[in-house]
């Protein structure tokens, strides 16, 4: 078991350092563009929501960028091959992409906001960039469709619509709706907490379409 | 006891059959697996690498089914792709590197000691390597944890004869002095003529000669494996056509 969790350990590291070796320069650039916005709310401006909207445009490129690169690539360049051909099982794999994507995307998130010192957009920012992270690879994971990694893209469409209008008829679906919107600490807990879960089921499903 | 066994191994893929076949493998030798495009080697190299599940019959490497043991066969066997896949970006020392983490038997001295041998620039980005040497780097990684096999898809395809040349010979040499056992893919030629103990002609899934190459050429008189090949298909031929009128 020990020895397991130390092999474990080596693979994780090993990803981890060939994608940040990979896409330190990607990381670097959206971590700077991120300060933009930050620096600009530190100093008070009278559009802090054009601030506020760029800072999460910015989140939402770095969990699409840093997900699509993580995945995607190997497969297209073929060293997904590479990889599966080693001693390592497609599930340990997946899950190795996942922290890394993590790592990656935690530190491009963290390192600017948290100079804001507001615990509370920290949390939202964190989990906005952890569940779109994960819903970014776990559809490049699962789908080899070049159009996969846009596929969450278009659930954040529906961000844009009259939703409210749509929900009128279903008040249970209105209610619940309403209280997504009024608890936004309480959707950025459970989307730090169903980020794992999403992450670990892409995994079995990965190992699942290899043993086929 | 034999590295590797199958016994009335078989694989279907959509219209195409491969099998029965019947090998092994001992220590310290190599078998040659020769046949034209889409005549089975590669299909058959997967599902000893664990990457295919047999359709039916069995296949056993080191004693395990390897398509349900994968890992444990990985970390005692070396396998090179037909097109072996690199992070272009890297040099060939970071490569290396990368690959050792997954091994954790990994010898760094026998790979300096390769490298060397191969005259490769470790230094240098693989994208900047030439083809053949890009092929030893793909040897090399799967050598660095020093497999007791070999499974190599034509490493010698499309390479210059004098790189294929030395190839082939190392791998001779690493057959006879660290008692490996070497399984070699190729297309139909004489690349394998030299090298291999035993070889497995196959056609079209169908395997055509299984024997030592020596007793072969014996028996028909000829000092090609390749013509005995084509004499062998011809022969087939000629009897289905014969049949069919």
């Amino acid at each position: 078991m020990l020895n397991l969790l130390k092999r474990y350990r080596k693979l994780l590291v090993a990803i981890t350092r060939r994608d940040w070796s990979e896409y330190r320069y990607a990381i670097a650039i959206v971590t700077v563009a991120l300060f933009v916005p930050i620096a600009t709310l530190l100093n008070g401006t009278d559009r802090p929501d054009f601030a506020r909207g760029l800072a999460g445009s910015l989140v939402l490129c770095a969990a699409f960028v840093y997900a699509q690169s993580s995945f995607a690539n190997e497969r297209l360049r073929g060293t997904l091959g590479l990889l599966l051909s080693l001693p390592v099982g497609p599930f340990e794999l997946v899950l190795a992409k996942f922290l890394s994507l993590y790592s990656m995307v935690l530190v491009t998130v963290n390192v600017p906001v948290i100079l804001l010192r507001d615990a509370h957009l920290l949390l939202l920012a964190n989990g906005a960039a952890l569940l779109l992270s994960t819903l970014f690879l776990a559809s490049t994971v699962i789908s080899s469709s070049p159009v996969a990694p846009q596929i969450p893209l278009l659930f954040l469409i529906v961000a844009t619509l009259p939703v409210k209008e749509y929900l009128q008829p279903h008040p249970t679906a209105l209610a619940i709706f309403q209280w997504l919107t009024t608890h936004p600490s309480q959707v950025a807990v459970a989307a730090i907490a169903i980020s794992p879960v999403i992450a670990i089921s892409t995994a079995f499903v990965f190992k699942r379409q290899q043993s086929a | 006891m034999e590295i590797i066994r199958t016994q009335s191994l078989m694989i279907w893929q959509g219209s195409f059959t491969l099998g029965p076949v019947h090998l092994q493998l001992a220590p310290g030798e190599i078998l040659g697996i020769m046949g034209p495009k889409g005549a089975g080697k590669t299909t058959l190299l997967k599902l000893l690498w664990g990457f295919a599940r047999p359709g039916s019959g069995t296949a056993a490497v080191f004693g395990i089914p390897p398509h349900l043991r994968q890992i444990d066969v990985r970390l005692r066997a070396g396998y090179l792709s037909d097109a072996p896949r690199f992070y272009r970006w890297m040099t060939a020392r970071d490569f290396l590197k990368f690959i050792s983490h997954f091994y954790p038997n990994w010898d760094e001295s026998h790979v300096d000691s390769l490298l060397t041998d191969f005259d490769i620039d470790a230094d240098r980005i693989v994208d900047g390597l030439s083809k053949s040497d890009k092929m030893k780097l793909a040897l090399i990684s799967a050598l660095g944890h020093r497999p007791l096999l070999l499974l190599l898809d034509e490493p010698a395809s499309g390479q210059d004869p004098v790189v294929c040349r030395e190839i082939l010979s190392f791998l001779k040499q690493l057959s006879r002095d660290e008692n490996i056992g070497i399984v070699i893919s190729s297309a139909v030629s004489d690349d394998l003529d030299r090298t291999v103990d035993t070889i497995l002609m196959l056609n079209r899934g169908r395997v055509v000669h299984y024997a030592p190459s020596a007793e072969l050429k014996k028996q028909y008189g000829l000092s090609s494996l390749e013509d005995i090949f084509v004499e062998s298909v011809e022969k087939v031929s000629e009897a289905s056509r014969r049949h069919n009128a």
